[in-house]
């Protein structure tokens, strides 16, 4: 009943005209930055960051937050209508969405995957409701140990359930910590790999690092293959679907939301994994003449990935928000925001800063039902943006990020970081690197540093604490697990095949 | 969607391995001279239990010097490692997903180097030239290399675009920005 109160005090903050008009502002960026394709939710927050310094906390937070979840709204327009995902979360909806629009059924799956997104996303945040105190409450009996390892694996989750190769994202997950190490060492004051900057002493900015990671490679890519227009997109006339299309996604909605929120929770996973878990559920639950067309437009590829990565959202914030654990890479993007704020997430976020958490949560609620609104009957004016040269388009985002960056210090400094930096990113992708795990590692690393430096002040230097105490090898166990269990597969797969 | 595929199939291992190579060789090698610099990093003053302020550095340059070999292991030995989405998906799935996420046009290098300057050449110009002029040379710069044809319309979007960004941000944001030999 608790949490309930909270919860409606919270909607009633969030339906002032103020936060009102945030959450509008939000999911609509968030929207149109899911449909351009190059530009995606990490990108936006990061490039947003330099402004919402000015903004009060939970105006910020709630912007923030929209843009999160509105981009995985855009993002399957996209993906349905060019079959290019506008993010990566997304990327699974073209697969059936793409085949659907292509048999002139576009109007259903911009349908499904705008109903599917909204029931993820609102059920998502009534789990985030419940589920955050119970949490919360669990957390009291983590210290310091049990806290290291939980970071640690998330960071192992992220390497062994990455897309493409393994060692690439823990390569990936290591340049992330590495740039996080730079700088002043918090505790003794220690010059570490900064090669004589000064500039460096702070270490790298989070916000820089996602505009460089996340917009200069693209960007790059993009200018340099030089395609004078967009290209086209499959035309429709409006999103709806009939009761039939309904009744056939009504139990993907249903298997997505679980599955989808689940993946969230994890701690670095996301809603990218979820999407993936939900297409393959799917495919293997469909029966009879279902099952055949799967590949030919199935509107269940559609209905339960969409409705998934919207329920990792929700998800996601749940860690982050009750034990300061990111679900995702964004939502270390998030997390790092709150701290910019002088907000610590973690018990003390409900304990000390209440309605603004529960203003936060109502906001997501609200902001759902706006994006249905906006996606139903307004998907052709989000269509139209795909419209936009990509020259103009990619140039506009060096832009933007090449402002981003100068707000940041009003130095040459931290454009010439975001140059050297996104060179780096764009190197990284071409050769296969996922860059999501980095920014994940970076924002990580000093929390990770800090509860092992107190952890081991505690059991006065002996590594075998993580070991003796129970709930810390509970969770190293499933971390094993989480990673040799994938690899097991791979290489059951491997000797299954004839190859 | 076929002949792509198997295109991909027979290109990629080829392609993937070399580059790997090199990017493995290039990640042992930074990792080596991170390792190097890492045993430079001084004492504290108190040192705590068990941890320093080097451990850390010294762990993870250690982790990327062996990553990096074992990618470049991986990448002589030319086989192409595909991810957990392939378990989960199922192969054909699998690879139509890595053709939508990892898109196989690889990058012109020629206008590649040129974009790179131009985008150098921004970072340079931004605080003495100032927002306005630096951004709509850069985009005038950048549109016209691609499509010189519509000069017109790159030349009205690089000027509006330029203006308009500097007095939302300055008068609306009040976040300050150069006016370089325009202020």
């Amino acid at each position: 009943m608790d949490a309930l109160t909270s919860l409606l005090q919270g909607l009633a903050s969030a339906l002032t005209p103020t936060h009102l008009m945030f959450v509008f502002v939000g999911v609509l960026l968030g929207t149109i930055v899911g449909v351009l394709p190059g530009l995606g939710p990490i990108t936006a927050i990061a490039l947003l960051i330099p402004l919402s310094f000015n903004l009060d906390p939970t105006a910020g937070l709630i912007l923030l937050c929209g843009v999160y979840y509105g981009a995985m709204y855009g993002g399957s327009i996209t993906s349905i209508l060019i079959r290019t995902p506008g993010e990566v979360a997304s990327a699974v909806t073209a697969l059936e969405g793409y085949e659907m629009a292509r048999r002139g059924h576009a109007g259903p799956a911009l349908a499904t995957a705008a109903v599917g997104s909204f029931i993820g996303g609102t059920l998502a945040v009534i789990g985030l409701v419940f589920l955050s105190p119970v949490l919360v409450d669990v957390s009291t009996s983590i210290g310091a140990a049990e806290y290291a390892v939980l970071l640690v694996g998330a960071l192992a989750l992220t390497t062994s359930l990455m897309t493409g190769s393994r060692v690439k994202a823990l390569i990936s997950v290591l340049v992330g910590m590495c740039i996080g190490i730079i700088g002043l060492d918090p505790q003794d004051s220690v010059q570490r790999w900064t090669f004589g900057q000064i500039e460096l002493s702070d270490g790298i900015d989070i916000a820089l690092l996602a505009m460089a990671l996340f917009a200069i490679p693209e960007a790059m890519r993009n200018l340099s293959i030089g395609d004078r227009s967009a290209p086209s997109a499959l035309t429709v006339q409006r999103a709806w679907m009939n009761k039939h299309d309904l009744r056939l996604s009504a139990a993907p909605y249903a298997r997505g939301t679980v599955v989808g929120f689940i993946a969230g929770v994890m701690p670095g996973l996301g809603p990218t994994l979820g999407s993936f878990a939900s297409y393959s559920l799917e495919r293997r639950v469909a029966k009879g003449e279902r099952r055949r067309w799967f590949g030919k437009g199935a509107i269940e590829g559609v209905a339960g990935p969409e409705t998934a990565n919207n329920a990792g959202v929700g998800g996601a914030m749940v860690p982050m928000l009750a034990l300061a654990i990111p679900g995702s890479a964004t939502t270390a993007l998030l997390l790092f925001v709150f701290q910019m704020y002088g907000l610590q997430p973690g018990p003390q976020l409900f304990q000390n800063d209440g309605p603004l958490v529960w203003t936060i949560i109502a906001s997501m609620l609200v902001g759902n039902a706006m994006l249905l609104v906006l996606n139903l009957p307004m998907v052709r004016v989000f269509v139209k943006l795909l419209r936009v040269p990509p020259p103009l388009l990619y140039g506009g985002v060096v832009a933007f990020v090449m402002l981003g960056a100068y707000a940041l210090t009003f130095s040459l400094f931290s454009m010439l970081l975001l140059v050297a930096i996104g060179l780096i990113g764009f190197y990284l992708q071409e050769n296969g690197f996922p860059l999501t795990p980095a920014i994940l590692a970076a924002v990580l690393l000093p929390l990770l540093e800090l509860n092992l430096r107190r952890a081991l002040l505690i059991a006065d230097g002996d590594w075998g604490t993580f070991i003796d105490r129970p709930l810390s090898l509970t969770f190293l166990v499933l971390i094993a697990l989480g990673v040799v269990v994938p690899m097991l597969l791979q290489l059951r797969r491997r000797f299954a095949r004839p190859d | 969607m076929t002949p792509v595929s198997q295109q991909t199939e027979q290109e990629a291992p080829a392609r993937s391995g070399r580059s790997d190579v090199i990017a493995g060789l290039l990640v042992t090698g930074v990792g080596a001279l991170l390792l190097v610099t890492a045993l430079g990093i001084g004492e504290p003053v108190r040192p705590a239990p068990g941890i320093g302020p080097a451990t850390l550095p010294l762990f993870l340059s250690g982790m990327l010097v062996l990553s990096g070999l074992v990618l470049t292991g991986l990448g002589l030995r030319r086989r192409p490692v595909a991810g957990f989405e392939a378990d989960l998906l199922g192969a054909g799935d699998a690879e139509a997903l890595e053709e939508l996420l990892h898109e196989e046009q690889p990058v012109p290098w020629r206008p590649l180097l040129v974009h790179i300057g131009l985008f150098v050449g921004y970072a340079l110009i931004f605080i003495p030239l100032g927002y306005m002029l630096s951004t709509a040379l850069y985009l005038g710069a950048t549109v016209s290399v691609i499509d010189r044809a519509r000069w017109k319309r790159n030349l009205t979007f690089a000027v509006l675009f330029a203006v308009i960004v500097y007095f939302a941000f300055t008068e609306l944001l009040m976040v300050q920005l150069p006016a370089g030999i325009l202020g």
